[in-house]
């Protein structure tokens, strides 16, 4: 298994980078035809079936619909930023992929092809830092077509994005801690060693972060910028054409991006259960498959049907967590802004930093009692994170942050009642105030 | 290629930088910087300075900015920019002051060697061995969390204060 | 006189559950998403059906010999709430009365089925038709011939076991 020469190296990266773009495009694509199928499928009616078999060509229709309408540009809107909106959407969201491993390595003539479009030292961050990015085109969108509701609408986007990004960034921290390493790669390798996937040991974790990936992109129950209902199209109101369907498609990739970090941050990516034949990393220049008892590495046997046997777990984990995501959708009401505003900063943050100290002091006194990092520890990492867990749901989920008019209702009641002198009549029931005059 | 890359991204960060600000619409003014930090990212990604291009981003051009954002669209200032601009005296005097530190910084520049700290971090071969065994964003962490820790943290301290003095500024007299 | 109060019980929000809300709402959505009927009908496949009251587009019954049952009476184009009906009445050599022009504007109907009720001879019929899509709008008013070449049914505005039908 030799290193790959330059022109293969730039070959082959071309050849991913092609693939991936062409693949996340086509899934994005299908996703609209996912969602409204699903939708229907939930609402006990059929989705839209006539164009292809199952509507499978559905989406190249709406492609084609939304190249052929007229695209509008309102009179008093700012003309470069309008423009400039579906743009700063769009491009983060697809180049995030980027950095997600979603295959175990390919051996080829050449050399071994890691299948990962751009295996940067950063990893992580890069996403973090491009999802803030993609707050600007929302943003762009609403202030720029001059129009109330759809300033509304971006305002409020921007608000509860960069309010969950400290939550999503907090948990990953979470991860860092275990995996020791931002990279994506590293990650699905510490999962395969320890021979558990993150999800367990670091539940609380993987909650927190999967609040705050609907948060960031803007789905319901967060669903307050574009607000159906409310706003019209929230920050999308004044877009027709191209122009808006670039928004649905960023909508889309960045679903698509969140549930595969999901699947490889907590799940263990491309990694398949019980089987220690696709464990692969590149350590020291050599594919290994893991350490023996003694400590010395044994050396990984890939194969072109591993990679397509470990896609498909991959892909079959991402499906999962997208189709979580319209579950979820189609299930439950829209939080309202001032919701949002506390569950992010009043619940989440405080509840990320206590877990980040929590499993942080796990780590370490592990580590210096001496437990090696496997099974063990991690299982020893399951409980205690079972237990915050168990701590984080029953504390926070009494109606405290969600009742909005209806917390302290018996108390005003009571005083109602004490200051009226009489028995206070509430929805509870008749209450006793204590004292009548 | 990477000095085609370079020179292509110093332009348009200079450019982008001349263009924040010489704009009238303050919003034209903060996109133009955005421009100008992505470049400076992109600069610092062909130094091979991968963390800090990640942290500029996520830090200054994701959140600092959306802030400046917030609060442009919402005071929707940049109206009456003409009150802002003053007279020639002041024109010449700040041309004067800003000639007069470029002067400055590009003569400290070319007079001084390199940082001997940084010339023995980069001959030793510490770094290398650092990333190697922890990855980019741990051998920076050792300096900073282990050699530098106090004045990590009493930085802390310091961005603490500011958010408790900013709070208690705005915070209204019920 | 005081009002009388009915208290209705709630459960407190101090204490409910909002996971456990959250989680039963998705399995009441996964059930339904893995229920087999759904209310699709499934057209031009499946029609949907349709009650023998239905009144759709209109139709003119004919004599065996192929002469339309209307007298030009003139009764439909008065009762007619949209003045969609236009009659001219004439007598043949034999004395009987027929319609030498009669149209209805489909578009200006409003699909009552008043005409029906009034006609003396049960000549017009509204009928169970809605499949009746054109490509100008001067086609959508129906002359006489056309009115006697419909075949669907017509519809059913009296109960048959009602004595005072017929």
């Amino acid at each position: 298994m030799q290193e790959l020469s330059q022109t293969a190296f730039l070959v082959a990266a071309t050849l991913k980078v092609l693939a991936v773009f062409a693949g996340v495009m086509g899934v994005v694509a299908l996703l609209t035809l996912l969602e409204r199928r699903i939708a229907a499928f939930i609402q006990d009616r059929l989705g839209p079936n006539r164009v292809g078999p199952f509507g499978i060509l559905q989406p190249v229709a709406d492609g084609l619909k939304n190249f052929l309408k007229e695209e509008t540009m309102p009179a008093t809107a700012a003309q470069p930023y309008f423009l400039l909106g579906p743009l700063l959407s769009l491009v983060p969201a697809l180049v995030t992929f980027a950095v997600i491993p979603f295959a175990s390595p390919l051996p080829t003539p050449w050399g071994v092809v890691d299948m990962i479009v751009a295996d940067v030292p950063i990893g992580i961050l890069y996403i973090l830092a491009l999802s803030s990015l993609a707050v600007y085109g929302v943003v762009m969108g609403g202030w720029a077509s001059n129009n109330k509701y759809s300033f509304l609408g971006g305002l409020r986007a921007s608000a509860q994005m960069v309010s969950y990004e400290v939550a999503l960034g907090l948990s990953v921290v979470v991860v860092l801690i275990v995996a020791g390493n931002v990279t994506l790669t590293e990650m699905v390798w510490r999962q395969q060693q320890m021979g558990l996937w993150f999800a367990f040991p670091l539940s609380l974790a993987f909650i927190l972060f999967v609040i705050s990936a609907f948060a960031e992109t803007n789905r319901l129950p967060f669903d307050m910028p574009e607000a159906e209902s409310e706003l019209v199209g929230g920050f999308h109101t004044e877009y027709s054409g191209m122009k808006y369907a670039m928004y649905p498609m960023a909508e889309y990739a960045h679903m698509l991006t969140s549930s595969a970090l999901m699947a490889t941050l907590f799940f263990g990516g491309w990694d398949i259960p019980f089987w220690r034949g696709d464990d692969a990393f590149r350590h020291e220049g050599i594919w290994i498959q893991g350490f023996d008892g003694e400590g010395s590495p044994v050396p990984a046997v890939l194969a072109w049907w591993k990679t397509i046997l470990t896609f498909g777990s991959f892909a079959v984990k991402t499906s999962f967590f997208i189709l979580l995501y319209m579950w979820v959708r189609w299930t439950v009401p829209r939080f309202r802004y001032d919701q949002i505003m506390q569950l992010g900063w009043k619940v989440l943050l405080p509840t990320a930093l206590a877990y980040v100290m929590v499993v942080a002091v796990t780590v370490l006194s592990l580590d210096t009692v001496g437990v090696p990092y496997g099974f063990v520890w991690g299982a020893i990492l399951t409980m205690v994170s079972a237990l915050c867990t168990a701590v984080f749901l029953w504390v926070v989920d009494r109606g405290r942050i969600l009742s909005g008019a209806a917390y302290g209702l018996r108390e005003r009641y009571r005083i109602q009642a004490r200051t009226l002198g009489r028995e206070a009549v509430t929805p509870f029931g008749v209450g006793g105030s204590g004292t009548t005059a | 290629m990477a000095q085609i890359l370079f020179y292509a991204m110093a332009v348009v960060a200079l450019g982008s930088a001349v263009a924040m600000v010489t704009r009238k619409s303050p919003v034209a003014s903060l996109l133009y910087m955005v421009t100008t930090l992505a470049s400076l990212a992109v600069i610092f990604v062909l130094f091979e300075a991968h963390f800090l291009a990640a942290i500029q981003v996520i830090v200054y051009a994701g959140a600092i900015m959306v802030l400046f954002l917030f609060v442009i669209m919402l005071l929707n200032l940049g109206h009456d920019y003409r009150k802002d601009l003053k007279g020639g005296l002041a024109a010449v005097l700040s041309l004067g002051v800003s000639g007069a530190l470029a002067g400055l910084l590009v003569s400290h520049f070319r007079a001084s060697a390199p940082e001997p700290f940084a010339g023995r971090i980069r001959d030793s071969g510490i770094l290398e061995s650092l990333i190697a065994e922890k990855g980019a964003v741990g051998a920076m962490a050792r300096p900073l969390y282990v050699d530098y820790v106090v004045a990590f943290e009493v930085t802390g301290i310091l961005l603490l204060v500011a958010v408790v003095g900013a709070l208690a500024l705005a915070k209204r007299r019920v | 006189m005081p009002p009388k109060v009915k208290v209705v019980r709630r459960p407190e929000p101090e204490r409910t559950s909002y996971l456990r809300a959250t989680l039963k709402g998705m399995a009441l959505t996964f059930r339904h998403l893995v229920n087999p009927n759904k209310v699709t009908i499934q057209y031009p496949e499946e029609r949907p059906v349709l009650s023998p009251r239905w009144r759709g587009t209109h139709r003119m019954e004919v004599h065996a010999d192929g002469r339309p049952k209307c007298v030009a009476c003139g009764l439909c184009p008065t009762v007619c709430p949209a003045n969609c009906i236009r009659l001219v009445g004439g007598e043949d050599d034999q004395g009987n009365r027929y319609p030498v022009v009669y149209e209805i504007d489909e578009f200006r109907c409003i699909f009552c089925g008043m005409c029906q009720e009034v006609c003396p001879v049960e000549a017009i019929h509204v009928g169970v038709d809605y499949e009746n899509a054109e490509y100008t709008r001067d086609r959508f008013v129906y002359d006489l011939d056309r009115l006697m070449e419909q075949d669907h049914p017509t519809a059913l505005l009296w109960d048959p076991s009602d004595p005072r039908s017929e």
